[in-house]
């Protein structure tokens, strides 16, 4: 036999190699043949054919097709369980052996000849896999060797990308893809033959991934996903899936997220979610339940997990889109699919999100992650590419719903009136628009402000030529949409799942404080309640930690995107330099405010995670809030730029500990121009902020203001531009400032002092233990609750009084004018007196604590500051008129006052020579008062109409209110209208410049008061006529 | 950040009304010269308001020596759910009154929408409504107006708002909780 093998003819070999690939046979098999594979099938049908043709019994390769279709059609005893799909497979396998075989073959020309038939024979079965796979029935097959129509090809895909680390999975096992059979199959010119197989995989690739958590396997069907998505035609298959963007009318956040083909993927995540459509296994329960209990390194594994995994998820999603964006033919679908995220999870905006129909947190964490990688292109160190963002995209985009969103300094009836005077050419239109706005404006009369101008831009929108905008603009506006929808909603969130542990934690002590008073069974099931509670919350706050907070890589992406935004935003209104021009661009004041408002919320929050300012460069953000913080014509809300002060405070040198944000302050040169400036004049401004509670939200504010200056006034360059202001501004801005300063002093100190007694009655009250045990449980909880909110009432009311009459000892030592002014200095001598009053008057001893620290309650440093002040203005007083102002105050003034404050700061240890001049101002004081007796004596009673109306004293500078046409004295109005621009009559706008000098009014009084010194005069002489009469009289008796 | 809270909206439930709490300032020496403007235009409020009588319904005085803490009469108008009925209310005239205004509480008890369960008001003028040109009258006769006028968009006390349209379940309840505060105090 050896002699006949060189002999086979090209024909004879072709055979057995196609009865070699696809185990068949056109030969009855012969039982005693030793070479007998079980498998091997004898296609009958097949045989017969070839002999009816005349032809011998030979397979070739014209008769492939009809082979394969044979065996695949015919139900074979000896074919065993093979699924059609792992049959074909394996021919592929064996023919790609085959082809190995071949080609050590020395005859050129046989192996040619050999090389196409492996190739067709390769060709044949990948395009009967697709038949197969687009239609299962074609084909009978085995039910039990296939869990799924797709299955199959999935786990050869799977196999493909999973580095052989197959688990689970079908029947199949971890059988490998044949080398090129994948690549063969899915590289095909003939879209609609793969399109719905490739569909399947997609609808596959979404359920694998359903409801699955950070810590399940996720990562074999991302990386089939991107496997798949690399072949253009099934990059082209997946933007055209039905579920891409699913369609109808009950499509809501939720729905797309968990039914479109890419949203389980980003549904894919560590944080908390609905429990219906939570992730599985439970990251909170598996890696922090009892956080307490678990050893530190456990923790530290469990955090650098999550992050390890969530970073390749960000990634693979990354990639899959940028693949997708890359071609032409599915660009645009993937924006589509971005902004219908975006635009149908709008309202995760509110504060409160319905878990029902939007999106997770975690989606929207993810996309936040993603698109921020999209960004990076054009996130380069000098920005280059900022001018291919186009302010316009906001008012004309039919891809993003912006218009309905609040802009910096625009309503949206501005927003209209200004984008159609853009459009002068076209005034048919504009009418016939103006006529349609009225119509549409009564046709929907009931509907929100919002959603009517919501649709009124959306018509004027539609109205402009259609713009293309370049992908780093539409990438920009998106992202900026998702990040305040995404990782900014996660920061809020988080936060409040903070307040809300710290607010369980108070109640719980609480409870179990009221336990070990009095057991009841109620409180029992009220503790062990809020502990199970307090668990879940912790879970959940590690979860945020672990993917969000402890990503350091995402927290620096975002704050390089809003770094972006802040350059690009200062670009709209002529780009750096101060001051600003008198009136805002419409380019800037039309801007959504929320692209500020994230910027700066990304800064308070990253400032509080340990190194996530590591190396970022903050001198923009530094620029843009010192140009925009005391701008209410640029910004107009108030809380944002209040917001901007928090950024500051968190990057005090003090309390961030590092020396890298000291340089903001003190080498930055817009800081060192304008910083001190423009915290004094956001400290007027916040006094209005237009909201309900705006007399309690400006002490939060103003608190973080004061931080701020008090320690800019330390800094030597600082303290310097105060001083010019103070000078420059002493009846502008600084005296504003100052005035607001005392108001708050003064509210806040008399506020904490009277609450103080408050509290002490309520704890006399609760120390009563028979009383108190009688009352009803709820009533003493109740009692309790309000015991404990005193405490924190004037806990912080004190520390914010601390600080402002600091601020006023600091200031004062350098600073006087301002205080001496004679619309000030009444009302600071009063406050002072006051404050004077109660730390060393005869109710000094009802407002001692048991433990006032608890309370930032330190009577004696209060009293020295107080003193301070008092010596401060004294040396400052050229003119004399401050002893006189402190014995005006009828209230609190006395003539012990001073001796007694002497007496305590003996005792307490303050500085000799302080201690003296405030003895030396007490005595100045004393004779102001005695001078004050005499001149009130002088002018006896005075007429009505010369007395002021609002406080009832004597006019000396009288001014008529324009409106009012009411005479007042001026001291006492410009009082008024240092916290009031209006006239007190009749609420109408007044200003310092509006007063109208009364002086023939002046007159008569400068006229009264010397007719009554003439009268004294008189009777003084009178006097002097009588004493020499009776001397005459005594000579008469002489 | 500490957040400072508004206290008067915390207290909207109704409870039993602690006995009020007295902070009586110490009395100034009486051979000083009581110049003070403040002193002076309460002085001229107490004059205009004697001199007016109880005509309105609404008196004030100041309560013991100290001109700047006073206590008010109000009575209930006639053909309204507090008909027949009197109020006292506390008046704290600040430091720098005119120009802020008086804290203004109830201490007689009164089931009210807008009054919580310390007496204290939620009434516009009191607050960023004030104006230096209102005086003790203004004050007086306003809350007398609110007692008859409530708004019940913004309570203090929801119970008496939700009940405000039950007319004689209200007055039931206006009258029980008057009395009740009287036993309390006495």
């Amino acid at each position: 036999m050896a002699a006949a093998k060189p002999q086979r003819t090209p024909q004879e070999v072709e055979d057995i190699i196609i009865r070699k690939i696809f185990l068949v046979s056109i030969t009855e098999i012969a039982n005693s043949n030793t070479t007998t594979n079980s498998k091997i099938v004898y296609l009958e049908l097949t045989a017969a054919e070839i002999l009816s043709e005349g032809k011998e019994l030979r397979l070739s390769r014209d008769c492939m097709e009809r082979v394969l279709i044979d065996r695949l059609s015919g139900e074979f005893a000896g074919a065993g369980d093979e699924s059609p799909f792992q049959y074909l497979v394996g021919c592929y396998h064996r023919a790609h052996e085959e082809g190995k075989k071949i080609s050590n073959m020395k005859d050129k020309n046989l192996r040619s000849e050999m090389e196409t038939v492996v190739r067709q024979a390769k060709k044949l079965c990948v395009n009967y896999c697709r038949i197969h796979l687009a239609n299962p029935e074609l084909f009978p097959s085995r039910g039990s060797a296939s869990t799924g129509a797709n299955s199959p090809l999935l786990l050869l895909i799977f196999a493909e990308v999973g580095g052989g680390n197959v688990f689970g999975g079908g029947g199949g096992g971890g059988a490998k893809s044949p080398p090129g059979f994948l690549e063969e199959f899915f590289r095909d010119p003939d879209f609609d033959s793969l399109d719905k197989i490739l569909k399947g995989l997609y609808e596959e690739l979404r359920g694998s991934v359903m409801k699955v958590s950070a810590l399940g396997n996720f990562q074999d069907s991302l990386r089939a996903l991107l496997y798949l998505v690399r072949f253009p035609i099934g990059a082209k298959s997946l933007v055209n899936h039905e579920w891409w963007i699913p369609k109808g009318v009950y499509v809501n956040g939720r729905a797309i997220e968990m039914t479109s083909i890419l949203g389980p993927f980003f549904h894919i995540s560590a944080l908390p979610d609905q429990a219906f459509f939570k992730g599985q296994p439970d990251v909170g329960q598996q890696c922090f339940s009892d956080a307490s209990t678990r050893r530190p390194a456990d923790l530290l594994s469990s955090f650098s997990t999550i992050k390890t995994v969530m970073n390749n998820l960000y990634d693979g999603l990354a990639e899959v889109l940028l693949i997708l964006l890359k071609s032409q033919d599915t660009r645009e679908n993937v924006l589509k699919y971005l902004a219908e995220v975006i635009n149908i999870n709008a309202s995760r905006a509110h504060i409160q999100v319905d878990p029902i129909t939007c999106a997770s947190s975690g989606m929207f964490v993810n996309l936040s992650a993603v698109v921020l990688r999209l960004c990076e292109p054009f996130l380069d160190a000098n920005l280059t590419k900022r001018d291919k963002i186009d302010a316009k995209y906001v008012h004309y985009s039919n891809r993003l719903k912006l218009s309905g969103l609040t802009a910096l300094h625009a309503s949206s009836e501005e927003v209209i009136e200004w984008l159609n005077s853009k459009n002068p050419a076209k005034t048919g239109a504009t009418n016939q628009y103006n006529d349609d706005q009225k119509r549409l404006q009564q046709s929907q009369e009931a509907s929100s402000s919002g959603s009517n101008a919501d649709e009124l831009s959306n018509e004027n929108s539609a109205r402009a030529e259609k713009t293309k905008y370049s992908f780093i603009c539409e990438c920009f506006f998106m992202t900026a949409r998702v990040l305040n929808l995404g990782l900014l909603k996660a920061f809020s969130d988080f936060k409040h799942l903070v307040q809300d542990i710290s607010r369980c934690e108070d109640a719980l002590s609480t409870l179990k404080a009221m336990q070990e008073r009095t057991p009841t069974p109620q409180a029992e099931l009220d503790i062990n309640r809020l502990e199970k509670e307090m668990e879940l919350y912790s879970q959940e706050k590690l979860c945020y930690e672990a993917q969000i907070l402890r990503d350091n890589t995402l927290i620096q992406n975002a704050l390089s995107f809003y770094r972006l935004m802040i350059v690009w935003l200062v670009g709209l209104v002529g780009g750096l330099k101060m001051p600003l021009p008198p009136t805002c661009p419409m380019e800037f004041s039309t801007m959504p405010e929320h692209f500020v408002e994230d910027a700066m919320e990304l800064l308070i929050f990253a400032s509080r995670i340990p190194k996530a300012l590591d190396g970022v460069v903050l001198d923009e953000f530094m620029n843009f809030i010192i140009m925009f913080m005391a701008s209410p014509e640029f910004i107009k809300n108030p809380y944002l730029r209040a917001k901007m002060v928090e950024v500051l405070n968190c990057w005090m040198p003090r309390r961030s500990g590092s020396t890298a944000t000291a340089t903001l302050f003190e080498g930055h040169q817009l800081s060192l121009e304008y910083l001190v400036r423009n915290l004094l004049k956001l400290y007027v401004d916040i006094e209005f902020t237009g909201s309900h509670t705006q007399f309690y939200d400006k002490f939060n504010i103003r608190h973080n203001i004061a931080e701020l200056l008090e320690y800019l006034w330390q800094v030597p360059s600082h303290r310097n531009a105060w001083r010019q202001i103070a000078k420059e501004e002493e009846k502008g801005v600084y005296l504003n400032f100052l005035n607001f300063l005392i108001n708050d002093s003064i509210y806040l100190l008399d506020e904490s002092l009277n609450k103080i007694l408050e509290l002490k009655e309520l704890e006399a009250e609760m120390s009563n233990t028979v009383e108190w045990e009688r009352r009803p449980v709820q009533e003493r909880q109740e009692r309790t609750r309000l015991f404990h909110s005193q405490e924190n009432i004037i806990r912080i009311d004190m520390k914010l009084a601390n600080e402002d009459v600091s601020m006023l000892a600091f200031t004062s030592e350098q600073i006087t004018a301002p205080f001496l002014l004679p619309e000030m200095v009444e009302r600071v001598a009063s406050m002072l007196n006051y404050f004077l009053l109660q730390l060393v008057g005869p109710q000094r001893k009802s407002l001692s604590l048991k433990d006032p620290e608890k309370y930032e309650f330190r009577p004696k440093h209060l009293l020295k500051q107080i003193v301070h002040i008092y010596v401060h203005l004294a040396r400052g007083d050229t003119n004399s008129i401050f002893p006189a102002a402190i014995s005006k105050d009828g209230r609190s003034y006395n003539d012990q006052l001073f001796s007694a404050g002497a007496d305590v700061l003996h005792r307490i240890g303050e500085d000799g020579r302080i201690i003296q001049e405030f003895i030396q101002l007490g005595a100045k004081a004393k004779v102001a008062a005695s001078e004050a007796m005499d001149t009130e004596a002088t002018l006896g009673e005075i007429p009505d109409e010369f007395l002021d109306p609002i406080q009832y004293t004597l006019m000396k500078d009288p001014v008529i209110l324009p409106s009012s046409r009411i005479t007042v004295d001026r001291p006492v109005i410009q009082r008024h209208l240092l916290s009031d621009s209006t006239d007190p009559f009749n609420r109408s706008h007044l200003t310092a410049d509006m007063l109208i000098p009364d002086d023939e009014l002046k007159a008569r009084i400068e006229e009264f008061v010397r007719s009554q010194e003439m009268k004294k005069h008189l009777s003084l002489q009178s006097t002097k006529a009588t004493i020499q009469t009776t001397n005459g009289e005594t000579m008469l008796i002489d | 950040m500490e957040v400072r809270s508004n206290p008067a909206a915390d207290n909207s439930s109704d409870h039993l009304r602690p006995p009020a709490v007295s902070s009586k300032q110490p009395l100034p020496s009486p051979t000083a010269v009581d110049t003070s403007a403040v002193s002076q235009r309460l002085q001229k409020e107490l004059m205009a308001l004697m001199m007016s009588g109880g005509d309105l319904g609404v008196s004030a005085f100041p309560d013991g020596e100290s001109i700047f803490t006073w206590i008010g009469t109000i009575e209930g108008g006639k053909g309204t759910q507090y008909e027949g009925l009197s109020y006292k209310l506390s008046l704290r005239f600040p430091l720098d009154y005119p120009f802020k205004p008086p804290q203004v509480k109830f201490e007689t008890m009164c089931f009210h929408p807008n009054v919580d369960q310390f007496g204290n008001i939620c009434l516009d003028i009191l607050q960023d409504k004030w104006s230096s040109a209102y005086d003790c009258r203004t004050i007086l006769l306003s809350i007398q107006s609110l007692l008859e006028e409530p708004n019940l968009e913004s309570p203090l006390n929801s119970y008496a708002a939700a009940l405000w349209n039950d007319k004689e379940d209200y007055r039931r309840m206006v009258h029980k909780q008057y009395f009740s505060g009287e036993a309390l105090e006495s």
